[in-house]
């Protein structure tokens, strides 16, 4: 077990470096030269060459990738004389249109994607399966069909007109709340919600049809196995049936799809974001692509993956840890 | 090229040269590889462990034993499903066991594969038509009558409506899938066809239809069957020859009838007592030899005899000796240290 | 639906059962879709104690549902069950879903065909044996292992108590069963239901399983339903025997009666159909023609009749158009079947049995 751990964790550090790499690669290979953009109209070529080797991109790719490897591990100096702009340890460089250093940006927008995720992860997972399970139990009753139904049309709304709908009746037309603005979790735990409640709904609604169609599914083929059977056959009520025998191996492909989706938001909830204009990770994608901020799409687009990666392994070994089939070799 | 339609000519002698196919030493280990990223192997599935016999044309050789000892993967080994780990198959003369992808189009003509299940072996989507016609397609064949002739004269031929052509085979029982799947091996007129449990899912009744029906084929068509099954009463009626199989090792091979009356290797008794018949006053009369505990597994299995676990003959010499598959009398190959010597039946 | 019988008991020797389970003119029904689905369509019998019965057919003639209606499994479902299910003096049709249910793994239970599937995957054997011990009796978790591994060494599991942590998946398939076989006793079940117990099994593992519930027979003298397709299965282990065919009961008796004087064309056809060890080999097989029916539509009148080759023996169209009744041959030897007396008596010694 300890081993498997140890085994993984190297996998994913060596995964990290390709997913870098490529990253790298395609986001540099970009034609258009940042440094031109960087200095505006009536350039000159030797303003521009300056600009690429204060941006440190006028050396070699792979040059550049050791460089900034580097960086990560001991802290890199950008610059020569006067103006050199130190950036330590764990360096991801400066940004090319801020200058600000990408760790920072990225610290700074962490918190409000990690706050807008786990709290509607928390609700989808909650009403999602709640209802899926209903829904199941109830199979073909007017409860199913209604609930189907309406899962069915959620599924295809996108998530930005189910966050301006909520936006204009509950902030704009009734006044029910003060336009959401994010606060710290640190700071108001009280504030944080109540501003995080409409993104929350917003996100999770989505996932919640999704997820209310997957237990569904799932919990009719697992109540038709032959194992439901024998339970039933014990002589156990019908409670114990569904609850312990049932749910539990109706779930368990559940936690793989669940670990994977909010992985995928760590990285940033873009829709969400831009819609409440939270500056989380989404945005600070979306803003860095318009901007063509290299060092700073490289460094979201990494941790990103960093997160879906981190996430699969936590979910294997959760799996693990729920269906004793699965051994960890 | 020839048409598929020509078929061999009834007053043609049986062989008595070389057999058809000749398997030596045959073996097939599976790696069992532990690892992410950098696999090493800790061990291998011996699946099957040096399996050698023949089969002659127009011949049932008949393949038993418990489940998991190596039968299908004999099968698929035979036809190249894969690739054996080490021995040699010789068809219609030629070695045939490492042959490039390219080399093997007309060894998958001649010899075709009928499987157990008859729900799961036939694309859902495609209708009967074309999954019986696939074989000519694949091969590129073109037929005298054209495709859809021939594809409903061998309908008829296994005993289907012909106007059956467009249906798909969720309308069709298990016993008429099988009869679907019958029609597809036969479609290229193969010299031999591997038959793996073809009858196990199905009910008796329905099963002697089968049997009946792969008889009658064989006779027309002079096919060598390779017939694999655990259910030693349907074995013993379809085989010439019956080899047992334990552990990836073939323990006894021989006519069918001396198979069944005079065997000799303690693992066949066992076998053979251990088939309930339908007599109850018989039942109750029998000796029976229980085996106790189960298969050990294919990766480890015992040293020496490989049935010594289970065996109420096994001695210190079965542990210590392997047995060889020995001709103990002619045509009757046995591989034990200790042959039984009294009749059974 | 014949619901009168139910609703207006019959006078009372009839209602008073004499076996120690007793099935009566059972009917079970599902409406589909596709139309009404006659999986059990009157269907008698009964088991007393100590003794095995066996019931043989197709698939699909409607072998599991009717032990499934024995257990109550139908309950709750769109299943249409009519007339009388009768346990030790209890009627269990008419009986509400709980009380059924604290029957169930207590007073009968069951043994499926495929261990592997039928077991929880995710929990241990022994918190299975455990679970179902401590439905029925008020015992703390240790005295409830204990006899776990009690029932796993019973039916022959080596160190017990060792392999009573181990999950389904790391059990072979005859142990697998054996689980299962542990699993339905614990409770000292009167009545014990075998569906297929032993199709999914190797002929080696078989003679063991079948072994083991000969010897469990005899010490807790309880009912057994053994439930195959095969016929060499219950010769061994069954004391009478039920053929069915399309939902209903076509043949019954003793295993005498049916395997050395069967009355039946559809039993003559299963046993000459069927490849024999213990006899010389035949040339051919004799199948029966044709494929079960579907049990949506059965055949008018004797649903036999579109495979069976004696229909033209009897007189008129009456074996297409008038369901036969189960009448008596002799000492509780009954057959569904329009033949004389004489001529099944006569096809049977002539024709049959000489090609067997
Ligand atoms: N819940 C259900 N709804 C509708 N039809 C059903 C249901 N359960 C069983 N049936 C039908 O009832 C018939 C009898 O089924 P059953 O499972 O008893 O057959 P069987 O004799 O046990 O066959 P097998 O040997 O294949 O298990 C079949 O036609 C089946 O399709
Ligand atoms: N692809 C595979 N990888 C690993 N082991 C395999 C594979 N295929 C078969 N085996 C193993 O080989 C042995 C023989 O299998 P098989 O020939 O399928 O048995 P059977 O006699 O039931 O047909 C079994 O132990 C099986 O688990
Ligand atoms: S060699 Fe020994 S163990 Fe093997 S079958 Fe013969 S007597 Fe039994
Ligand atoms: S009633 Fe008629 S059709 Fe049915 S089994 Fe008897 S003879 Fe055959
Ligand atoms: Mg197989
Ligand atoms: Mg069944």
């Amino acid at each position: 077990m300890f081993r498997y751990i140890i085994r993984r964790l190297i996998g994913v550090l060596i995964l990290m470096v390709v997913i870098s790499f490529i990253t790298f690669l395609l986001f540099f290979a970009i034609p258009s030269n940042p440094a031109a953009l960087s200095c505006g109209k009536g350039c000159t070529p030797t303003v521009i060459k300056a600009t690429e080797h204060k941006m440190g991109i006028d050396e070699p790719i792979l040059v550049q990738y050791g460089k900034y490897m580097k960086g990560l591990v001991t802290g890199r100096t950008f610059g020569e004389g006067t103006a050199v702009n130190k950036c330590p340890a764990p360096c991801l460089g400066f940004s090319f249109k801020t200058d600000q250093p990408v760790l920072g940006m990225i610290t700074d927008a962490f918190p409000i994607t990690l706050s807008i995720s786990i709290g509607a992860f928390v609700l989808w997972i909650f009403f999602g399966i709640s209802t899926g399970v209903i829904s199941a139990l109830k199979k073909g009753t007017i409860i199913d069909r209604v609930t189907m139904f309406v899962t069915l049309a959620t599924v295809s709304l996108p998530s930005f007109f189910t966050g301006l709908m909520l936006l204009y009746f509950i902030v704009i037309k009734y006044g029910l709340m003060t336009f959401p603005s994010y606060v710290g979790f640190l700071d108001n735990p009280y504030d944080w919600a109540k501003n995080l409640l409409l993104p929350w709904i917003t996100l999770a609604f989505l996932f919640a049809a999704l997820y209310t169609r997957l237990t569904r599914a799932n919990m009719l083929e697992t109540m038709g196995e032959d194992y439901i059977r024998t339970a039933r056959a014990k002589g156990l009520s019908e409670r114990k049936v569904i609850f312990k025998h049932g749910l539990r191996a109706a779930l368990t492909p559940i936690v793989t799809i669940a670990g994977l989706d909010l992985g995928g938001l760590l990285g940033g909830a873009v829709i969400t974001e831009s819609v409440f204009n939270f500056n989380g990770l989404g945005r600070l994608v979306v803003r860095s692509s318009t901007d063509l901020d290299l060092p700073v799409l490289v460094g979201v687009t990494v941790l990103a993956a960093f997160f879906i990666v981190m996430l699969n392994f936590l979910v294997d070994l959760l799996y693990a840890a729920i269906d004793p089939r699965v051994r960890l070799v | 090229m020839t048409t598929p339609s020509s078929t061999a000519t009834p007053e043609a002698p049986k062989q008595t040269g070389d057999p058809l196919l000749r398997v030596e030493g045959l073996r097939k280990y599976f790696p069992i590889k532990r690892g992410i990223i950098f696999q090493k192997k800790v061990g291998d599935v011996k699946a099957v462990d040096g399996v050698s016999f023949t089969v002659s044309s127009g011949e049932t050789l008949g393949l038993v034993g418990e489940s998991g000892c190596g039968k299908s993967t004999t099968g698929r080994l035979l036809n190249r499903l894969l690739e054996p780990t080490d021995g040699k198959v010789f068809f219609d003369g030629k070695d045939v066991s490492h042959i490039s992808a390219s080399d093997m189009r007309p060894l998958r003509r001649d010899i075709q594969m009928i499987f157990q299940d008859p729900y799961s072996s036939l694309n859902p989507r495609h209708n009967i038509g074309t999954i019986v016609g696939a074989p000519f397609r694949i091969q590129n064949i073109k037929t005298e009558q054209g495709v859809k002739r021939s594809v409903q004269e061998l309908l008829e031929r296994v005993g289907l409506n012909p106007e059956h052509y467009n249906r798909y085979p969720h309308e069709f029982s298990g016993g008429q899938r099988q009869r679907i799947g019958i029609a597809r091996a036969l479609a290229l007129r193969p010299k031999m066809i591997i038959c793996d449990e073809p009858v196990s899912a199905l009910d008796v009744s329905i099963q002697a239809q089968v049997i009946n029906l792969l008889e009658d084929l064989q006779n027309e068509f002079n096919l060598a069957y390779i017939f694999i099954a655990h259910d030693l009463s349907v074995v013993r009626h379809i085989s010439d020859r019956v080899a047992v199989m334990y552990l990836g090792k073939i323990m006894e091979l021989t006519d069918r009838d001396r198979l069944y009356q005079e065997p000799v290797n303690p693992y066949t008794h066992s076998l053979l007592s251990a088939v309930p018949v339908p007599d109850p006053h018989k039942e109750g009369r029998r000796e029976r030899i229980i085996l106790t505990g189960d298969l050990p597994s294919p990766v480890n299995p015992p040293s020496g005899c490989v049935f010594r676990t289970r065996c109420y003959k096994a001695q210190q010499k079965c542990k210590e000796e392997m047995p060889q598959l020995l001709e103990v009398a002619p045509g009757h190959w046995s591989a034990c240290h200790f042959p039984e010597e009294k009749q059974l039946i | 639906m014949s619901t009168a019988a139910v609703a207006t008991p019959e006078p009372a020797p009839a209602t008073s059962p004499r076996a120690f389970l007793d099935v009566r003119d059972l009917h079970v029904h599902f409406p589909t879709e596709d139309g009404l689905v006659r999986a059990v369509d009157g269907l008698s019998f009964s088991v007393e104690r100590g003794k095995t019965l066996g019931i043989v057919g197709e698939s699909g003639s409607g072998k599991s549902v009717t032990s499934l209606s024995i257990l109550g499994l139908h309950k709750g479902t769109r299943a249409k069950i009519t007339g009388e299910i009768w346990l030790d003096g209890v009627e269990l049709v008419g009986m509400s879903n709980e009380d059924v249910r604290k029957l169930r793994g207590q007073q009968m239970a069951m043994v499926f065909q495929d261990p592997l599937s039928a077991l929880h995957p995710f929990y241990t054997v022994g918190d299975q044996i455990i679970e179902g011990y401590r439905v029925h009796n008020k015992v703390n978790k240790a005295t409830a292992r204990k006899r776990a591994i009690e029932m796993l060494e019973r039916v022959g599991i080596p160190t017990p108590n060792k392999r009573v942590d181990d999950y389904p998946h790391q059990f072979s398939g005859g142990m697998r069963q054996r689980a299962m076989i542990a699993l339905a006793l614990v409770c000292n079940p009167q009545l014990l239901i075998a569906d297929e117990p032993t199709t999914a099994l190797d002929v080696t593992v078989q003679a063991q399983i079948l072994d083991l519930m000969k010897d469990l027979q005899k010490e807790f003298n309880s009912a057994i339903i053994i439930i195959t397709h095969d016929l060499g299965v219950v010769a061994e282990v069954a004391d009478d025997l039920v053929v069915m065919y399309g939902g209903k009961c076509v043949e019954d008796g003793t295993v005498e009666d049916i395997f050395y004087s069967p009355r039946m064309p559809y039993t003559w056809g299963l046993l000459s159909s069927m490849p024999r060890l213990d006899r010389l080999r035949q040339e051919r097989l004799t199948p029966i023609p044709g494929t079960p029916p579907s049990l949506i539509n059965v055949p008018s009148g004797c649903a036999f009749h579109p495979r069976c080759s004696y229909k033209s023996l009897v007189p008129g169209e009456t074996c297409r158009t008038e369901v036969p009744q189960l009448a008596e041959i002799e000492g509780g030897h009954r057959t569904r079947c329009h033949l004389s007396k004489e001529d099944k008596e006569r096809i049977w010694t002539e024709e049959v049995k000489p090609k067997l």
